[in-house]
């Protein structure tokens, strides 16, 4: 009896094992097999532009199982051979559009998908569906990753967010307007459905310098201007800029849509260079239009710099804009036009190293945008259409954007390194930071930079290494607070960064980070933290900490900001021997 | 008599309309006005918390009434493991949630009594127990308490707890706002006290909103903006600050009418001034008073009946 009951009680267990190991195999397999796959993402055909009301859903079309199962085919088999040269292929589709009415459109891509796929089915082979609704798939669940990313602070609109775009949609401000919300597909509608399903190709100075080799440094190959005299492509040398500064959203005369240009003349140098069997780029949908993550700048850093003339220092100042601007000004009523004349200006010209900045962007375009322009040419000093409204101050200073200088200072300052002291005093222009940048006055001045000296220099003689901080001594030991090392270690990297030597030009520096709003001298105590903070916490209506909670921010701030340890009571609070008891208080 | 049914239907709709009389106004009649211009409050910035539970332990010393614990035991943080709830050992509890945003940098959130503006467990206590106060608190009488636990089903943050290990003097156990030794002798809070990292700002309702306001202002980037309890439930004495979306760390999505404001108008109406009462029974006397049987017509049903018999 006992003997049965063991086995029974054995055989039972190594099934729950065998099950569990069944489980544990199966979510590794899975999961091996979810960082293998790459996101297949649909091309959604509906044609908008001729449809009011869509009657079905758009169609979900897989580029990349087409290219894959028509490899034999070739691209023929779908798009149009281009009219002037015949073995160039126009990458439209379907291959005999009619535009005439939206039932003709509608026609042509059905005789043109579904004769296909009969005429396969005929033939035996695999392909793909034939009846509606298998083209038209009505989404139950949006498409999460297609939509563009919100902000970080929008967090809470990521996860119920299409609800939430719903929400606001449905209200209709400027911003948010009822019509850009398709409420059938859930998707938002950006000039073209398909403009917000595929991550842009980030062309950066890696891919660059690839086509650059492959290409034997033959610029003429891609870049081009239009002159207008020969009605003719030219390449120019020192022209050089990118594709989007010519070719935007919408075709302009003869001039194509970026969109029908990178696909046409990319894909056809690709697909030439690949029949002379020399090295070539990807045909693949997903191969260019790469998911998830760009590279690093760091994984950049051995990249060559690249050849177009450009200056390697400047000086920045309205001087280059020409010998005067108008500017309207209107104090009262009546607007005024008021000179502005370049011996007017008041303060130095900014001298900007164009070199060193190169080395923080992955391609032109970081700062550049579409263009290889300076900031100026669109960026006017009253702001105009060109620049978006952005005026040129805004455009150097706009502490909230990335494209500035300003703002992307502030992205640097953000980083581990430099927010320990940095994350307290945000948004902060300080006065004295203008003559920074406007104070330069040669090109030589320009690497100029300023190294902060040993602390040792700064402290008062009688000041010792360590000071003990006794405000909590009734429980815990004293505090050890190595002052000096603190600093020697904030002085190292300051001393690291570029931008801190650039930017910390007082030696006092590194004293504000904790000893801030304090004029600050060499060799001189400064004011103890309790003369603003008051060590009696009570109610303040001006916001003022108390000294307790000044110095766990001021501490344990920068500590999680850094990743620095100690971050917990334990590594400040030594305790006490003896325990207090609950009544001493 | 005889009745016809259009005579009853209309003596019925007449009726029925007097007892309207009472709900005319929608104004609910709760002891105090929603708006009390100088109650305070307490902002707690969960960003700023680093769960060192100095508040519970404050918590603890100051309510003596609470069952005594060591110090040694808000040390250990591995209470914080669990997702706890305010008990009858403890007006406050700190809990910790995971950070999707920046993963390793857990959050945590200090729970204790909101002290509702319009707190629905005073509107439902039956004895007038529980009252709000001008400095903001909802005080507990326990001498009032009669056990019927209605405050509990009513909260909508399911705040108060009850002493069921108590057989014989059982109590409705919730933050005081530290009513009686501290808030109304014009110190602040014990918990608000401890705070190290002074994640806790005590003082006017309306200064608070304002100090929260500009803090998201100032780091846009750092909060969710929406100050939790501002407008919650008709607005709460205790405001939350959060990194994380509100729901996230416990903070339950509610409407922004007080919840009396849906029930006391009906309730108080049926009751008011004992007028609605009175005029429905006198309405139902005069109604069957004037249904009465007539002297000879009973007469004639008895004799009816008795040939029947």
């Amino acid at each position: 009896m006992k003997k049965r009951l063991t086995t029974c009680t054995f055989i039972i267990g190594a099934g729950i094992c065998f099950f569990f190991f069944l489980g544990a195999v199966g979510s590794v397999h899975s999961e091996a097999e979810k960082a293998e796959k790459t996101i297949e993402r649909p091309i959604l055909i509906s044609g908008v532009e001729m449809f009011e009301k869509l009657e079905r859903p758009p169609v979900q079309f897989y580029h990349d199982r087409h290219t894959s199962a028509l490899k034999e085919e070739g691209c023929g088999t779908c798009h149009p051979n281009d009219e002037k040269k015949k073995e160039r292929f126009v990458f439209t589709y379907p291959k005999t559009k009619s535009e005439n009415s939206s039932k003709s459109l509608m026609k042509s891509y059905h005789s043109n998908c579904l004769g296909c796929h009969k005429e396969m089915a005929g033939e035996g082979k695999k392909t793909g569906p034939l009846t509606c609704g298998e083209c038209h798939v009505a989404r139950k669940k949006p498409l999460v990753e297609h939509l563009p990313k919100t902000p970080d602070y929008y967090q809470p609109l990521d996860e119920p967010y299409h609800k939430d775009c719903i929400a606001c949609h449905k209200k209709g401000d400027d911003d948010h307007k009822p019509e850009d919300l398709d409420w059938k597909g859930f998707y938002i509608k950006e000039k073209g459905i398909e403009k917000a399903i595929w991550p842009k190709v980030k062309f950066d100075y890696y891919l660059h310098s690839q086509h650059e080799k492959g290409l034997d440094k033959k610029c003429e190959l891609c870049h081009h201007i239009y002159n207008k005299a020969k009605d003719k492509l030219v390449y120019l040398k020192g022209t050089e800029s990118s594709c989007r500064d010519c070719h935007q959203e919408e075709d302009v005369e003869k001039r194509r849509t970026f969109r029908k240009v990178a696909h046409s003349d990319c894909l056809h140098c690709h697909m030439e260079r690949k029949q002379k069997n020399l090295k070539a780029g990807p045909f693949a949908c997903a191969k260019c239009h790469v998911e998830g993550k760009e590279r690093t700048i760091k994984e950049m850093a051995d990249i060559p710099r690249q050849t177009r003339e450009k200056p390697d220092k400047t000086l920045i100042r309205m001087e280059e804009m020409g010998d005067a601007t108008k500017a309207t000004i209107s104090f009262g009523k009546k607007p005024e036009q008021v000179e502005i004349k370049v011996e007017d200006a008041r303060l130095e010209k900014v001298s900007f190293d164009h070199q060193a900045h190169e080395g923080y962007t992955r391609a032109c375009g970081d700062c550049h945008h579409d263009t290889l322009k300076a900031c100026k040419e669109c960026h006017t000093l009253e702001g105009s259409d060109k620049g978006s409204g952005v005026t040129l101050s805004e455009a150097y200073h706009d502490i909230s954007s990335p494209w500035s200088c300003i703002g992307c200072h502030e992205l640097e300052k953000s980083k581990k390194s430099c927010a320990g002291c940095h994350h307290l005093m945000r948004n902060g222009l300080r006065g004295s930071s203008c003559l920074v940048c406007h104070s330069q006055k040669t090109e030589d001045n320009i690497k100029a930079v300023s190294k902060l000296g040993s602390p040792k220099d700064l402290l008062p003689e009688k000041l010792s290494e360590e000071l003990d901080i006794k405000k909590m001594e009734k429980i815990y030991k004293p505090s050890k607070f190595p002052h000096q090392k603190i600093i020697k270690n904030l002085t190292e990297v300051s001393n690291k960064s570029k931008l801190a030597k650039k930017f910390h030009t007082n030696r006092m520096t590194i004293c504000l980070g904790c000893h801030h709003e304090i004029p600050l001298e060499p060799k001189k105590l400064f004011p103890r933290c309790f003369t603003c903070h008051s060590s009696n916490i009570l109610y303040k209506k001006t916001g003022t900490l108390g000294l307790l909670g000044a110095y766990h921010r001021q501490c344990l701030g920068c500590h999680k900001k850094m990743e620095q340890k100690p971050n917990d009571c334990a590594g400040c609070h030594a305790e006490k021997e003896a325990v207090p008891t609950e009544t001493s208080n | 008599m005889s009745i016809d049914r259009r005579k009853f239907l209309k003596y019925l709709g007449g009726l029925g309309s007097l007892t309207l009389f009472g709900r005319t106004s929608s104004a609910h009649a709760s002891g105090h006005s929603i708006r009390m211009p100088d109650q305070y409050g307490v902002l707690i910035d969960t960003t700023l918390c680093v769960g060192c539970r100095s508040c519970e332990k404050a918590c603890n010393e100051i309510n003596e009434d609470l069952p005594r614990k060591p110090t040694q035991f808000f040390k250990d943080k591995s209470v914080l493991d669990k997702r706890r709830r305010m008990d009858f050992d403890s007006y406050t509890v700190i809990n910790r949630y995971q950070n999707q945003r920046v993963p390793g940098n857990p959050v945590y959130a200090k729970f204790q009594c909101m002290h509702c503006n319009d707190a629905a467990c005073v509107s439902a206590c039956i004895v007038g127990a529980l009252t709000k106060d001008e400095n903001g608190a909802v005080v507990y009488d326990a001498w009032k308490c009669i056990g019927c636990r209605y405050c509990m089903a009513a909260c909508p943050f399911q705040v108060p707890a009850y002493e069921y290990n108590n057989i014989l003097t059982p109590q409705v156990r919730k933050c005081t706002f530290c009513f009686e030794k501290r808030t109304s002798k014009g110190k602040i809070p014990a918990c608000v006290q401890s705070c190290p990292m002074e994640a806790m700002t005590f003082g006017k309702r309306r200064d608070l909103i304002k100090m929260a306001r500009k803090r998201i202002k100032k780091y846009p980037d750092q909060y969710v903006h929406h100050i939790y309890g501002e407008r919650e439930v008709g607005g709460t004495s205790w405001l939350y600050l959060s990194s994380l979306p509100f729901d996230k760390i416990d903070l339950p999505k509610l409407g922004y009418t007080s919840l009396p404001s849906y029930t006391e108008p009906i309730q108080h109406a049926i009751f008011k001034h004992f007028i609605p009462p009175l005029a429905w029974y006198g309405l139902l006397g005069g109604f069957m008073w004037f249904l009465r049987p007539k002297k000879e017509k009973t007469e004639t049903a008895q004799d009816e009946k008795g040939i029947k018999k």
